[in-house]
């Protein structure tokens, strides 16, 4: 679903990311860890379209970012770590924004944002414009627009920041569901136990290279994920 | 603690005017924005050089005379605070109680006068930015017309402080009114539109009314003399202190200092339940309703329209014209023919030049529509939605246009249509006036997303500074009325040979031309530059 290869970009002299290759399948939750600066928002970013990249691969479904990036992007949702919303709409007109740019039919979407609207306890604030929203509550109308046009690759940044437990249970439970529907997921993260227990997959970055990267029992072996991350920091410094 | 707010306040307006967020450039090298100082000096140099000529002209006229130097200063001084109000008194309320970073000050153990007396620091430049481009080269002018004296020089520099801190006066009163008036209301950004135009036009009528009664007070000034002063008491005075008299100076610095203290303590006492309030009182309820599927064009443009009139601070600020222009088409079709036809009988050589002047001040107006111009920097932090969802720059851009060009159009036509109707030319002359007119307001737009493009800041904390304190907005609005001048100028100076037909078929092809440059440079390289923004 998501191949990313030799990826490399640079902020003028500082190199965000180097050489980083990575492969999410249909069905993976992948979890990408690592410490502040580390080179994850640059790369989901760069996976998004968002950020141009000096070399390397990025495919969405069979199709290269650079040179299908309309195709690229319909087929994906993006949920950013700080979820700037549109301020001067309310929560319905930005849903069917939304929706019109994704093309979803009326019965569709209908359908689509009472169900997720429900279930992340959204509905009654609808109507209310989004500068009066919480951040809980704004990273929740992220997730329902994230959903709303069924992508077939999710890419998340820091996506249970400011979420309540309910919430939070409630989006690692739709991450699941969407996997096993077939789609993939790929998001970052700094809550290892989280990772630990959700993801299939996980990778680790630091300084922009990948230290490593697998199955979760591969990557873990008979430890916790914090203690391979945390001797894994160490033995890089 | 108040230093290093107000410290705060101006690095954060120099970075954001002038390094814009002093972000790395493409190379990944630090902007200078040396580039963008120069041209803020340039933009600066050219009102100076506008608002001199008007001052020399208008001392000529009263500073010659005896008794009548204080009516110099009471004029050019209504026209600052005119300048300055228009400039400051629509971003006060935004810039005081909407700025971004209010929770955060707030929670800090800072006094919350010295929040807010480090906002109204940026108000108050603001404020002496426009009022002070006219003020200033006429306290300079006045002092060389009427010659230099200590009293005059205090005097001079009074005036000017007078009339910067008149400027705050009003900023700040209509920024209490707005605020006392968004807490209660739901639709607020229209209303403060209106409430805003009011206070405006109100200002407007009473200054322009002033000047209507010139004559009568002149020649009452020279027959009565020193009697007629009472019945203009305060306007004398606030005359008499650019005229170095002290005691004027000290009553006109004494009554503002009252009025300011007045509206201080309304703003200390209210400033907190306004910068902290919910932004709707009332929570609406959310209804059901079946959503119509729409085209992804209509979708963008939806959003523009709903950026646009979300803000009460974008839509006066670069939508004013519009007013401008029904105001002038109004104008025209109830009094154009009777000023045009007195205008003729008394300078017979205008006649012939008419069709080029009223295209020229149609076009000046038509420039005053500023909407595309801050639209790109308006994305600001929320750029990221655009840049992951399957639309594609061109798309975006179009969006921006076409909102520009729908809110421009009509009121232009109207305009143009009337001082074509009412004008004594050729059908050619006429269609011609409408086709340059139309084909300006379509530069302006395009301009303005160009310029919104080279010269992006995404990341403001108040939405004015791109609205307001850009290059781009700035350059737009000046180049419209650079643009007339030229029109109306070059064609005194050598159109004449080519007759007005043909001076106006050649702006036209020149708009053409321009028009198609742009058009094609927003199509390659304005797409690419939308794209690597971030």
């Amino acid at each position: 679903m998501l191949t990313i290869e030799h990826l490399t970009k640079r902020y003028g002299d500082k190199l965000a990311v180097d050489d980083l290759s990575l492969h999410i399948a249909p069905g993976e939750i992948y979890g990408f860890i690592g410490h502040n600066g580390a080179g994850k928002t640059t790369t989901l970013k760069a996976a998004v379209g968002i950020l141009r990249f000096d070399s390397g691969r990025i495919l969405i479904h069979g199709k290269d970012i650079r040179q299908d990036p309309l195709g690229c992007k319909s087929i994906l949702a993006y949920i950013p770590d700080n979820p700037d919303l549109y301020e001067f709409m309310s929560g319905i007109k930005y849903l069917n924004f939304i929706a019109d740019i994704f093309r979803v039919s009326a019965e569709d979407r209908a359908a689509r944002i009472r169900e997720l609207a429900d279930r992340l306890e959204l509905t009654a604030d609808l109507a209310q414009p989004i500068s009066a929203y919480s951040h809980g509550m704004k990273q929740k109308l992220a997730v329902i627009a994230a959903w709303l046009h069924q992508p077939k690759l999710i890419l998340m940044d820091e996506p249970f920041v400011g979420l309540d437990p309910k919430a939070a249970h409630l989006l690692k439970q739709m991450m699941r569901e969407h996997c096993d529907r077939g789609g993939a997921i790929f998001f970052s993260t700094h809550v290892l136990e989280v990772a630990e227990k959700l993801c299939d997959k996980v990778a680790i970055i630091k300084q922009g290279r990948l230290i490593r990267s697998g199955a979760m029992e591969e990557v873990r072996g008979d430890d916790s994920l914090e203690e391979v991350f945390l001797e894994l920091e160490g033995e890089s410094c | 603690m108040l230093k290093v707010l107000i410290k705060k306040e101006l690095r954060q307006v120099w970075y954001q005017s002038f390094l814009r967020g002093g972000k790395a450039g493409r190379n990944g090298k630090k902007r200078s924005g040396k580039g963008t100082a120069i041209l803020w000096i340039v933009l600066a140099v050219y009102l100076l050089a506008i608002f001199s000529f008007v001052a020399w002209l208008a001392g000529e006229q009263f500073l010659g005379l005896p008794g009548l130097g204080w009516l110099y200063y009471m004029l050019l001084g209504g026209a600052a605070i005119l300048f300055g109000a228009l400039g400051s008194v629509f971003s006060t309320y935004t810039t005081l109680y909407l700025a971004k970073d209010n929770d955060l000050l707030l929670s800090m153990p800072v006094p919350v006068k010295h929040v807010i007396l480090s906002r109204l620091s940026t108000v108050y430049l603001m404020g002496l930015f426009y009022a002070g481009s006219i003020a200033l080269p006429a306290a300079v002018v006045g002092l060389i017309r009427a010659g230099f004296s200590l009293s005059r020089l205090v005097g001079s520099l009074v005036w000017v402080l007078l009339i910067t801190l008149i400027v705050l006066a009003l900023s700040c009163l209509l920024g209490w009114v707005v605020a006392r008036i968004s807490l209660k209301l739901k639709r607020k950004s229209f209303l403060i539109v209106l409430l805003s135009l009011f206070f405006f036009g109100l200002y407007y009528v009473v200054y322009f009314r002033m000047i209507n009664h010139m004559p009568e007070l002149i020649e009452s000034v020279l027959r009565y003399g020193e009697g007629v002063r009472s019945s203009f008491n305060p306007l004398w005075l606030f005359g008499r202190t650019g005229e170095g008299d002290w005691l004027a100076m000290l009553l006109c610095l004494a009554a503002l200092c009252l009025v300011l203290g007045l509206i201080w303590l309304l703003m200390q006492r209210s400033f907190l339940s306004v910068a902290t309030a919910s932004a709707d009182g009332k929570k609406a309820v959310y209804r059901e309703k079946a959503a119509r599927q729409g085209s992804v064009s209509a979708a963008l443009f939806r959003r523009e329209w709903q950026r646009f009139s979300s803000s009460a601070g974008y839509m006066l600020n670069t939508g004013i014209g519009i007013v401008f222009l029904l105001g002038l088409g109004v104008f025209l079709l109830i009094k154009g023919k009777e000023y045009l036809g007195i205008l003729c009988s008394s300078i017979p050589a205008l006649g012939e030049m008419l069709p080029v002047l009223i295209c020229a001040a149609c076009c000046m107006m038509a420039g005053t529509v500023d909407i595309s111009a801050p639209s790109v920097s308006l994305e600001g932090k929320t750029l990221w939605q655009l840049r992951s969802l399957p639309v594609t720059a061109w798309q975006v851009l179009q969006a921006k246009l076409l909102l520009h060009l729908s809110a421009a159009i009509l009121p232009t036509l109207f305009c143009v249509g009337v001082a074509a109707a009412i004008l004594q030319a050729t059908l050619a002359q006429k269609l011609l006036i409408l086709a340059v007119s139309l084909l300006f307001m379509v530069l302006t737009a395009l301009l303005g997303l160009v310029l919104g493009l080279k010269m992006p800041n995404l990341d403001w904390t108040n939405e004015l500074i791109p609205i307001k304190q850009s290059l781009p907005v700035v350059i737009t609005m000046l180049g419209g009325m650079g643009f007339a001048l030229l029109l109306g100028g070059l064609y005194v100076w050598f159109g004449r040979r080519l007759g007005v037909t043909g001076w106006l078929s050649a702006a036209a092809l020149v708009l053409i031309i321009a028009n198609a440059a742009l058009f094609l440079w927003l199509r390659s390289k304005g797409t690419k530059r939308f794209e690597e923004l971030s």
